[in-house]
This record gives structure tokens, sequence and C-alpha cells, in this order.
């Protein structure tokens, strides 16, 4: 009888791990096949994407140029009576980055920027224009090198009796490609534009390398397409990209490469982007990890089967569990990859929106000034959107800017003895107009604070406070409150730990973005849909720069309901400090006329920059002298008969810079020369170079473009000095 | 001017003349099919290009870069398109074209018999738009562009120094100094045109350009005109109509043809022009300074160059000047011209080494330093390659603002892809500067040449026979021997199998139309003709003894030369100079001290004593003759030659 129930348990115990066996491969291939699946659908989704990207940063530059070009004809237009020298001259400053410039007549003859004659063969591919195309877009060659050629008609100019008729712009075509590569996939991505033929007319390096790399569609021929609706072969694929549509497929070619191709038209042109990846590129190695943990538990299903049945339910399923652990692992990776991966192509497409966004306001008021030039209350109101156009774009370079130097750890805080209470006055006084507009409440809490004169670095702690109230003004409906707490905690008698509270009723997150909030390159939607402008960097930025200062930012918010800020920063305390600050002495309200027979040289080598430089100046009641070189700065300042007050230097400059101007006059011989108050003006605003002028002994540094309250504080603190001496 | 030894002279002429019409004896090229590679070892490379268009040191200089190599050349002579499509029917391709019409050919051709260049990284020296120009619609690259070739007016500078003479710098200026070389009354020495080796004294011309072919009229034609009827979007719009067949000359260009005829009547050009051979311009600038002015490309520094490294004594340099189309400013212009483009055979791609090896040479080709490789002459040149630049060469110093500024012209065709409309044209000249045809009539003809080429009805070929199987090139070689024979009466006839006063092509089975005739035309001076070039394409009879006929044959060493009328043992194994086993005229050996008649090619005649000249005759009227006397069938070649061990 023993006999006989053991005999029966080892089929038992063979069915039993044929069926686990069985039922374990099934569960796995089923978890496989609906991955590989997922990781298909979303690689053609992202490949798509990605085509949409390429389009848009062609197109963006192409649209660029076309605006650019369409003002420079329109410019052309109001120069009927100028001399060719005029016409060259701003042929050079109106298009400074181009390769070449020519205005060209019907019979040929050409003028360019450098103000030479030649011809131009009109050959058939130039004839549209003459035929009533208003617009042409072809490949040439110039100065050794593939030029992208942008040709319009002009209303006639005539330059030495010849009409020219038509504009043509050279760009060099390496530069145009090297915008798409940045985005190919670290490179993998092939990229060609293509024409309306099929004929490859730009690709960027690696394309080079394949067969038929010339027409695109010569490559298709014999493939297999892969799970498409529509397209089933090389002629409908042809088609069906030809009508312009966006979409992404997979296809194993005749050479038995496997490659996803993805699509889209450039408006406005007959040409077409195509970017092709190989599939692997994309999802591969994924699957294949994924395929080989698979394996891996199919064979340790049967090992421990075959060692104890007792202990197979029980492997089986702890196999199961880590499998099913494994793949969530796997799933998760996966999810941040692609979320990372989708942010940032979501933040370009911001970026080329909120970038285009101003610089269209500021190209087309330009434009609308340039043909309203008579009327002089119209070009005000122009003036004043193209300035608040370009500041906003100003503080979005300043923030991609700033988050760049963060992240590549070269920026460093500049700590001096800074008032809180004047930090937040300051703060409240910035957006009041804001507040205001938008009907707000605003209040400010301070709380236990006995230490107002802290060590910390100004300028960013009052970057991280403009950020965090600029949100909740941005996000907080009209009539909603802001309210920002300050409180001094436990404190020792040098360091104070302080609490920073911004919290308003205003739209509030959901917790799944809050999550990701202080990730780069994340905006909860987009400023294309809420209509509410920024770069998505606020967050992390000020995340980081709390970081550097010590401090930690925590966020608590609800959809609908609000969102509260907590900053803690650790600040050490001035020895001896007391509350409140001085009084402005040049307010912005009283300054006009102030510095009144005050004689200041301004050195500067940009025309245009003299001329807003001088204007301001002279608008405080300076006298103003102008230099356009160092060497030129020396002559004067030496020259017996004139004495000034005050030096304001550029620092790049033809013959001699800034900086050796600054230290020639620092070493000379008399010390009313030797001391004059110097203030540089630069373009170049990081810390380094202000650290740079300080180390030449400058007495104070304004940065362009200028802000007028940065004039006045470097004002204040040169001649507040001179005044206490 | 002249004051060299004659006999340095007749050398040196005779020199530069079999340089310049590629008389490079003994060719590889032309070797006998059934004889062997002597250079086994290494990779052989068979290497056709355009009669006349090519570096003579192509292969020497490849040779020495690659010495893997072994650069086998062979000329396209005569009708290049209908050798090109014979060489793909019979599998007689070489392995690499040079050629300038390649553009020209069918995609279908392309795509099946050449290598497709795209997937090559040499590739990307070159504009992406000069590549765009060269991808078929299937997308492949079958060939790429070499120089540009650069038209303009070639000057001896040394002569205008001694002469005291001034550049022109208007259309007037260049009447004035016509004239002016005209009124010296300079004389020179040159060859006597019946008696090459004797110098005769002649007046030394200002200007002799070559009119003989239609691309140079065109340059001619279509340089002093471009500015008034073919410049501008105006002009390009008729032309591209013109071209498609919706517009037509007259009412466009009677203005043009006005100006063309003031030429004549300024005395610029002459139809005297219409006879004068490249190689007859070529000594008389160059060679024998009888001329002061040329119409040239950058192949000029290279023929310069050699007649100054063969008389060093009198060595002369040389410019190039534009056209002054006017007297208005920035009237100057050039004339340019793609030459050369260079394409792999499919069949070369079957030995992995040689296409290695070629890929290596194309690559060459893709720099600077290749590209002048590819000019015929060697001149500097301007190419189509990115990051290169243009040559500094003092012959360019007069033209390099008027290429810098973009007064150049490309060449085209009034009917697209084909030259007939400038063919008529050009032939009917002389009639036109006769009064002959009038003005109307020559463009009115102009439009019914180009409708018919774009309508296709272009005239069938007539037939004067037809080739019953496919011949050899020897086998080609005696029947154009027995042709010789027929035109004469000599008793021998003697073909060397080269395309220096020789035979090109062989015979393949199908109608005799005149391009089969063309294309095995004994010269490669083309369009069939024997008379012309001072004689040294004329067919002529000479008086030869055995032995002299033996040493003729054995001179051009591996090229085998046929002789027909006599039976001859011929042995492709043996060394060079003991081939010819035995000659027999009518079953008897020949005495080599016996006297026999042999009609022959006078370029290869060599130093036997000329009995007779045939001036009138052209090779297409003997050989039509020919046939017609054996009843209009080519069957087989009269059992003239064995092969032996």
């Amino acid at each position: 009888m023993k006999e006989q129930k053991r005999f029966n348990v080892i089929p038992a115990v063979f069915i039993i791990f044929l069926l686990a066996f069985v039922a374990t491969y099934l569960l796995l291939s089923n978890t496989m096949r609906s991955m590989d699946e997922a990781s298909e659908r979303e690689a053609l989704s992202l490949l798509s994407e990605n085509a949409v990207q390429m389009e848009r940063i062609f197109e963006n530059q192409l649209s660029n140029n076309w605006k650019h070009i369409g003002m420079v004809s329109r410019a052309l237009n109001h120069m009927q009576d100028s001399t060719n020298e005029e016409i060259v001259n701003y042929l050079q400053v109106a298009m400074p980055d181009t390769y070449n410039i020519l205005l060209l007549s019907d019979d040929g003859i050409y003028i360019d920027k450098s103000g030479k004659q030649g011809m131009m063969e009109i050959t058939k591919d130039l004839l549209p224009l003459a035929q009533g195309e208003e617009h042409l877009l072809f490949l040439s060659q110039k100065g050794n090198m593939d030029m992208l050629t942008f040709g319009t008609v002009i209303d006639p100019i005539t330059i030495d009796g010849i009409r020219m008729n038509y504009l043509f712009v050279y760009y060099s075509l390496d530069e145009y490609m090297d915008l798409l590569k940045m985005e190919s996939f670290e490179g993998k991505g092939k990229i060609r534009i293509i024409n309306g033929k099929g004929a490859t007319l730009l690709h960027t390096d690696n394309v080079a390398r394949s067969e038929n790399r010339y027409l695109f569609f010569s490559g298709a021929k014999d493939a297999e397409f892969m799970n498409h609706p529509i397209v089933k072969d090389c002629d409908s694929f042809k088609e069906y990209v030809l009508s312009g549509k966006t979409d992404a497929i997979r296809m194993v070619l005749a050479t038995g490469a496997d490659v996803i191709v993805s699509f889209t038209k450039i408006p406005d042109t007959d040409w077409f982007i195509i970017v092709s990846i190989e599939h692997d590129v994309v999802v591969g190695t994924r699957t294949t990890n994924l395929r080989q943990i698979g394996k891996m538990s199919l064979m340790s299903v049967m090992v421990i089967v075959v060692i104890s049945l007792s202990l197979v339910f029980l492997i089986l399923s702890l196999s199961q569990k880590k499998t099913k652990a494994k793949n969530r692992e796997l799933e998760q990776l996966n999810l941040q990859l692609q979320h990372a991966n989708r942010a940032k192509s979501i933040f370009l497409s911001n970026m080329s929106h909120d970038i285009r966004t101003p610089m269209n306001a500021v190209i087309g008021f330009t434009t609308l000034a340039a043909e309203n030039v008579e009327n002089t209350q119209l070009v005000r109101d122009y003036l004043t959107k193209i300035l608040s156009a370009s500041k906003h774009l100003l503080s979005l370079i300043n923030d991609i800017l700033d988050m760049s130097r963060i992240e590549s750890g070269k920026l460093r805080l500049e700590e001096t003895e800074t008032n809180l209470s004047d930090i937040i006055t300051n703060i409240k006084a910035i957006l009041s107009g804001k507040i205001k507009e938008k009907q707000l409440k605003f209040y400010v809490n301070v709380v236990n604070v006995t230490n107002t004169e802290v060590h910390c670095d100004k300028t960013r702690l009052n970057q991280i406070l403009l950020n965090l109230l600029s949100n909740s003004v941005k996000f907080t409906p009209e009539g909603g409150s802001i309210t920002l707490t300050l409180t001094q905690k436990k404190s020792s008698e040098e360091l104070g730990e302080y609490e920073i509270r911004v919290k308003d009723t205003g739209i509030g997150m959901s917790q799944e973005f809050a999550e990701h909030i202080f990730e780069t390159f994340e905006r909860e939607r987009s400023s294309t849909v809420s209509g509410i402008q920024g770069t998505g960097l606020g967050m992390p930025i000020c995340k980081n720069l709390v970081e550097l200062m010590g401090g930690t930012i925590l966020v608590d918010t609800e959809k609908d309901k609000g969102t509260e800020v907590v900053v803690s920063l650790p600040l050490s305390i001035v020895k001896g400090s007391k509350k409140g600050s001085n009084e402005d002495l040049f307010s912005v309200g009283n300054i006009k006329g102030a510095f009144k027979g005050k004689r200041v040289l301004l050195v500067e080598d940009d025309e245009m920059n003299m001329e807003i430089a001088s204007e301001i100046f002279g608008s405080y009641g300076f006298e103003i002298d102008r230099a356009e070189n160092g060497k030129e700065a020396l002559d004067k300042i030496t020259c017996a008969n004139v004495r000034y007050d005050l030096i304001c230097m550029d620092i790049h400059m033809p013959v001699m810079d800034g900086y050796e101007a600054v230290r020639h006059i620092r070493n000379m011989d008399n010390p009313e020369l030797s001391q004059l108050p110097i203030i540089i003006m630069t373009a170049n605003a990081y810390d380094e170079d202000r650290q740079m002028a300080k180390a030449c002994g400058v007495n104070g540094f304004i940065t362009k473009p200028f802000d007028t309250k940065e004039i006045i504080n470097a004002l204040k603190n040169v001649f507040n000095k001179n005044i206490m001496t | 001017m002249h004051n060299k030894k004659r006999k340095s002279l007749i050398l040196t002429g005779f020199l530069i003349l079999s340089l310049l019409s590629g008389c490079k004896e003994p060719d590889a090229s032309h070797q006998a099919e059934n004889q062997t590679d002597s250079t086994e070892d290494k990779i052989q490379i068979k290497v056709q290009y355009e009669a006349g268009r090519m570096n003579m040191s192509l292969e020497s200089v490849l040779e020495e870069k690659f010495p893997d190599v072994d650069i086998v050349t062979d000329e396209l002579v005569g009708e290049p398109e209908y050798i090109i499509e014979k060489e793909m029917e019979n599998n007689l391709e070489p392995d690499i074209y040079l050629y300038e019409d390649l553009w020209k050919m069918d995609d279908n051709l392309m795509s099946e018999r050449f290598y497709d260049l795209s997937r090559e990284d040499f590739t990307d020296n070159y504009y992406l738009s000069a590549i765009s120009d060269c991808v078929r619609s299937d997308g492949g690259l079958y060939y790429l562009p070499g120089p540009i070739y650069i038209y303009g007016i070639v000057y001896d500078k040394t002569a205008f120094r001694e002469l005291n003479l001034s550049i022109p710098k208007s259309y007037s200026e260049f009447v004035t100094l016509i004239q002016t070389v005209n009124d010296m009354d300079i004389m020179g020495q040159e060859p006597d045109e019946n008696n090459p080796e004797q110098l005769v004294d002649v007046k030394v011309a200002p200007f002799v350009p070559t009119m003989k072919w239609p691309d140079m009229w065109s340059i001619v034609f279509n340089t002093y005109n471009y500015e008034d009827y073919l410049r501008g979007t105006a002009n390009t719009m008729w032309l591209t109509d013109y071209q498609e067949g919706k517009e037509s000359m007259v009412g466009h260009m009677e203005g043009a043809a006005d100006d063309f005829l003031q030429l004549f009547k300024d005395g610029i050009i002459s139809t005297d022009f219409w006879e004068v051979g490249a190689p007859v311009r070529t000594q008389k600038l160059y060679q024998y300074h009888t001329s002061l002015m040329t119409i040239e490309c950058q192949s000029a520094i290279g023929y310069n160059m050699a007649e100054n490294e063969n008389n060093m004594n009198n060595i002369h340099e040389i410019g190039m000047m534009p056209f002054y189309t006017s007297d208005e400013k920035d009237s100057d212009y050039v004339y340019t011209m793609p030459r050369c483009y260079f394409g792999m055979t499919k069949k070369a791609t079957a030995d992995d080494k040689k296409k290695e090896a070629i890929l290596k040479i194309f690559e060459f080709f893709s720099t600077a330093q290749g590209q002048e490789l590819l000019i015929e002459g060697g001149g500097g040149e301007l190419n189509l390659l990115k990051d290169t630049d243009t040559p500094d060469d003092p012959f360019y110093d007069e033209i390099r603002d008027t290429v810098d500024e973009g007064r150049t012209i490309s060449n085209f065709y009034y009917a697209g892809k084909n030259e007939d409309v400038e063919a008529y044209l050009h032939a009917a000249t002389p009639d036109l500067v006769k009064g002959n045809i009038s003005v109307e009539q020559w463009l009115k003809e102009a439009d019914n040449v180009r409708d018919k080429v774009i309508h296709h009805t272009n005239d069938e070929e007539v037939s004067y026979g037809t080739v019953t199987r496919t011949m050899t090139m020897e086998e080609t070689a005696v029947i154009i021997g027995e042709a010789y024979i027929h035109a004469t009466g000599a008793d021998i006839g003697i073909v060397p199998c080269t395309a220096s006063f020789g035979m090109k092509f062989r015979l393949f089975e199908g109608p005799i139309t005149d391009t089969v005739i063309n294309s095995i035309a004994t010269t490669r001076m083309g369009a069939g003709a024997i008379v012309g070039d001072s004689g040294h394409t004329q067919l002529v009879v000479v008086s030869v003894t055995g032995q002299e006929l033996l040493d003729l044959l054995n001179s051009y060493g591996d090229t085998f030369v046929a002789t027909a009328g006599l039976d001859v043992e011929y042995a492709p194994d043996r060394p060079e100079g003991e081939r010819y086993v035995s000659l027999k005229l009518h079953g008897k050996d020949l005495d080599p001290s016996a006297t026999y008649t042999a009609a022959v090619v006078r370029g290869a005649a060599k130093d036997l004593p000329v009995e007779k000249v045939y001036e009138e005759l052209t090779f297409n009227d003997m050989f039509i003759r020919y046939v017609d006397s054996i009843g209009g069938t080519i069957s087989e070649p009269p059992k003239s030659l064995s092969i032996v061990k």
C-alpha cells in the first residue's frame, strides 16, 4: 500500500510541475508581450513627438529668419533716398549673423553687404521669384561652404542706377543642421530634410553612411511596414509622408535593419523632416532585459520544483512576486525615464513658444513702430510694449542661465550685510503693481524677528522671494490673498534660524505634480494652454539656491485651494546690528537733474549703448563726454582742461579694453586722477566679472541692459562715499 | 622669334602633336584582345576617358600614388554615347568612366550598370548642391563631378611684353589690339602645311581660336550675346520656354545674330577658324608662337608647360583674359563648362580588391590635388569641393576679378541635354556670314532642329549595310585596312589598334550607320574625317620594303597592327618585337628588300616616304564605298590573321 501511494504521488507532482511551469510561462509571456506592446506604442509616440520637436526647432529658425528678412526688406523700402553707403551699412548692421546678404536686380547684378558689386546667374531655380513667388529657399554654395539661401522679392530700391528687386540672405547650412543634431537621440537619430519629390536636401552627418541617402524613399523599397493601418508598402508610405501627416512608423528594411521613422511637414514649405532611428535604440535594450528576466524566472521554477514539490508553490509564488517586483522596478525606471524625456521635450516646446512670444512682440512692434514713425504717441506705446517683452525675455534667459550655472556648480553666493526688512519692503514695492492689478490682498507678518541684519546673498534671497511671490501672484485668481510670513526661530548670538512662508489662496497643484515641482523643466500647464508664461525653472532654481544657503524648502498644496511654500534658512547674524536702513539719498522720483554740474565720461564702443547711457546720465543732470575705447578715455582723462567726476566704462572695447584702462587710471601718479570714481557697465553679469572688476579697483558695477535702479544704486554708492569724505 | 635648330623644332612639333592627339605609343589599352596582361601581380584598372579631355599624366601619377594598381587607359572617341551603350550591351565596359556626358545617360542604365557612390564618405567633400545635381531619380549617386573648365582668351604674355602690347579692357580695345597686331606684320615660322618637316615664314596672327566644333561656337556666341539676350530673369524665362518648345529664336535672337556677325566684321573671328583643329591652334600659340591669342581653358597651362619643357631656350609665359563683350563697365565674362564626371561600373565591383582600389582613387579624385589630375593639360582648376581655395597661379590674374564678381556664364544647350541646335547653328554660320542664308532662315532652322529634338522626330539614320556578327578589335582593324586598300589600290592596308592614327572601336552586329562608322573612325579627331589637322590624319600611300614594314610593326610594341592584304601569323604571347611570326603576300613571304605600297594614316606611317596623299577623302566616304563594293554586308573579315603560339 505504501508503495502504491508513493507511485501515485509522482505523476501528480509531475502534473503539478507541468501545470505550474505552463502557467508561469504563460503569465510571464503575457506580461512581457504586454510590456513589449506598451513599449512599442510609447516609442512610436515618442518618436512622433521628436519629429514634431525637430520641425518646431527648424520652423522656428526659418520663421525667425523670414521675419528678420521681412523687417529688413520693409526697412529698405524706407531707404529709397539713402546713399549706397548707408544701405550697405544698414545691411551689415541689420543682419550681422548671416554669411552674406545681397540685393539683386532683374539683370542679375548684385551688391552685397560688403558693398561689393557683382553678377549672379539667374538660373531656372531662381525664376519662381520673378514669376510671382514671394519667397524662395534653396541650397547654394558660397565661400567654400554649403549655404541655405533665403530669397525674397522686395520693393525695388535703386543703387547706382540699378533697380534691385530681390533680397538674398545666406546662412551656413552647418549651423542650421547643428540645431537639429542637438535633439536627435544623442546623435543616434538620423535626420533629413526632404523636398516634395523625396530628394534629400539636408541631412545630419550620420545619414552619410547609409545607402540611398539622397533619395529617402528608395531606402524604404521592399521594406516591411509593421502594424500601420494605412501604410502597407513603399508607395503608400511615400504618399502618406508627402501628404503632410505627422506620425511614426516601424519598418524592417530590405537590408534587415529594424527602424522607426517619424516624419512631419514643415509648414509653409514643401519640405519634410524625417527622423529615423534603429528600433533597438529606443525599445530594444529594455525588451531584452525583460526577456532575460523571464528566462531566469522560468529556470528558477524548474530548479526549485526538482528539489522539492513542497517548495514548488512557495518558490513559484516567490518567483512571481520577485518578477513582479522587478517588473515594477523596471516599469518605474521606465516611467521615470519617459517622464524625464517628455518633460525635456515639453520644456523645449514651451521654451520655443515662450521665447517666440516676446520675440514676436519685439519684432512685430518694432516693425509697426518703423511703419508709424511719425506717430509719436503710437510709437511710444509700441516702445513700452517692446520694453515689456524684452524684459520678460531677459528674465527667461536669466533663468535658463542661472539654472545652467547652478547645475554646473559655477554659482557662488556673495554674502554681504543685508537687512531682511529692506528686502521685504523692496519685494513688496516690486510686486505692488501686479498685486493691485489683480486686486489681491497681500499680507506681511513678521514674527519674533529680533535680528534683521544678517549676512546673506541679498540678490539671491531677493530672487527666491521674488520667484515664490511671483508664482503666488500668477496663480492666485483676482480677489485672492497672499501672505508672507517671516519668523525668526531659535537663534544663537551668531546664527539665526529664519522661516519664510509664502501662502496663497490660488489654484494650487495636484499632488502628483507637486512631487515633481522641484525638477528641472517641470511646469504643470504649458503657457500655450494656461496663458501664463514661465520657464518652469523658477522652483528648481529656488530649491537649489535655498540648499546652497544651507536651508530647506517644502511645498504644501491642494488643488483649487492654494499653496504654501516654507523656506527655512540659517543666516548668520551681523554683530551689533541694528534695525533700519539708510534713507535713499536719490530716490527714483527725484533723481532727475540731481547731478547737475557733474561731468561723466562714458566709455563705450557700441553706438546704441552709448546713446542709451547718454540719455540716462543726461537726464540725471550729468554733462556727458564720450570715448569709444580705453585709450581714448585715458587721453581725455589726462587732458588738463577737463576734470571728470565719474567714469562709466565698458569692458569689451577695441584698442584698449575697460579693465586695462581702469588699471592705467588707478596707477596714475596724480591722485586726483587715480582716485576718480569708476563704474563698470557691462553685459558680463556673472560674479566672476564682478570680482574681476572689483580687483581692478572699480567703485561700481552695472549690467546691460541698463536698469535705472541699478544705476541709481551704483551712483548712490559712489557719491555717498564722496560726500561723506 | 625663332632661332632654334630646325631638327629640334620638327621633333618637338611631332612630339607635342603626338601628345595632344593622344599618340602615346605603345598604348596598353589597345593591345590585342588575346594578349595577356604583363603586370599580373597588380590590380589592373581599366579607365576609359573621353578623347582629348584627359590629363596625359593621369596613368603615371595614379600608378605612383597607388603602387598596387596598374592603370590601363582607353579613349572614348567619336561617338561616346553609342560606344558606352555597346560596351554595356556586350559586357565590355571599363572599370572607370571619365566622361563629360555621364550626366546625360539614361537612369536605368545608370542604376543597372554603375556603382552607387552615395555611401562613400568622400562624397561629403563636395558641395551638397553639386551632389544634388548628380543624384538620379532612384537616389543613386553614380558619378561625381570633376573640375569646372573656365574658358577665356589665352594670350602669350611674353610676346605681349616683347611687342609692348597692352591687355585690352573693353571690346573696342580688343578690336584695336587685333588690328594693331595685324598692322605690325610680325613674322614667325611654322611647319609647311604640305611638308611638315619644312619650316616656312608666316605672319603672326593676333588671334587663332578653333571654331571647328559646336562647343567652341557656343562659347563665342553665348558669351558675346549674354548681356543682352541671355542674362537676367526675362531672358532666362525665354530660354527656359525655348528649351521646352514654347518660344522661338525668331523674335528674340535677331539682335544676337547681328552682334555675332559684327564679330566677323570687326575681324575678331573668321570662317577660316571653322577649319582650324585643336592641334593647329595649339601649336601656333604654344609651340611656334605664330599666334598671340586663342580661346582655351585652364588646360593651356599644361600645354604651355610641355612646350616650355621641350624648348627651354624660349620659355613663354601665358595668361588668360576674359572676353570683353562691350565697352560698358563689367562687361568682361568667362565661360564655364563641366568637362568631366567619374563613375565606377558595377562590373569592377565583382572583385573586392579592385573595388577598394578604385574607391581609394575616387577618394583622391575628391581632393583638390585629385581634381587637378582630372583636367586636360593639368592646369589649376576651379572645382565643386568644399573648403578648397581658388588657385593663385599668375595665369588667372586677369580673370580673377571676373570670376570673383560672378561674371561667369554656365554652359547650356538650347534643346536641353541635346547639342543639335548648337551643331546646326555652328555648321550654318559660314553660310550666314557669306550671306547664303538670312538671319531669319538661320534662326528658323534652329527652331526646327529644336522641335525635332524635343518631339523625338529626328530623322532615322541611313543604313549603308549590315554587319552580321560582332567583330573583335583585330578583325575590325583588318576590315578597315581592306577599306584602305579598296580606296587606294595599295598592296597593304596598315591599321594600328590604337586611337592614335589607327582605329578605336569594334564593329557590332547590326546596321552600318554614320554613328557606327564614326565610332570605328581611324582618327580620334571625330566626324570621320581623315582630312585636316596638318595632314597627320590624312590617308596616304607609302612605299615600304618588307624589312621596313616588319620594323614598323614591331615598333608598336604590344599594340597589334592590322596589315590587310597580307596573311599574318601573330604570336601575342611572345616578347614584344617577335610577335609577327610571318608576313605573306599572295602566299609568299615578304621580301625584306622588295618595295611594296601600303595605305596608312600619315601619323601612323612614321618616317616612311609618302607616295600619294588623299586630301579630300573622308573616312566615312571611304568606308561607305568599301561596304558598297562588297555588297553591303560584312559577315566575316578576310582570313588573313592566324594567331600562333
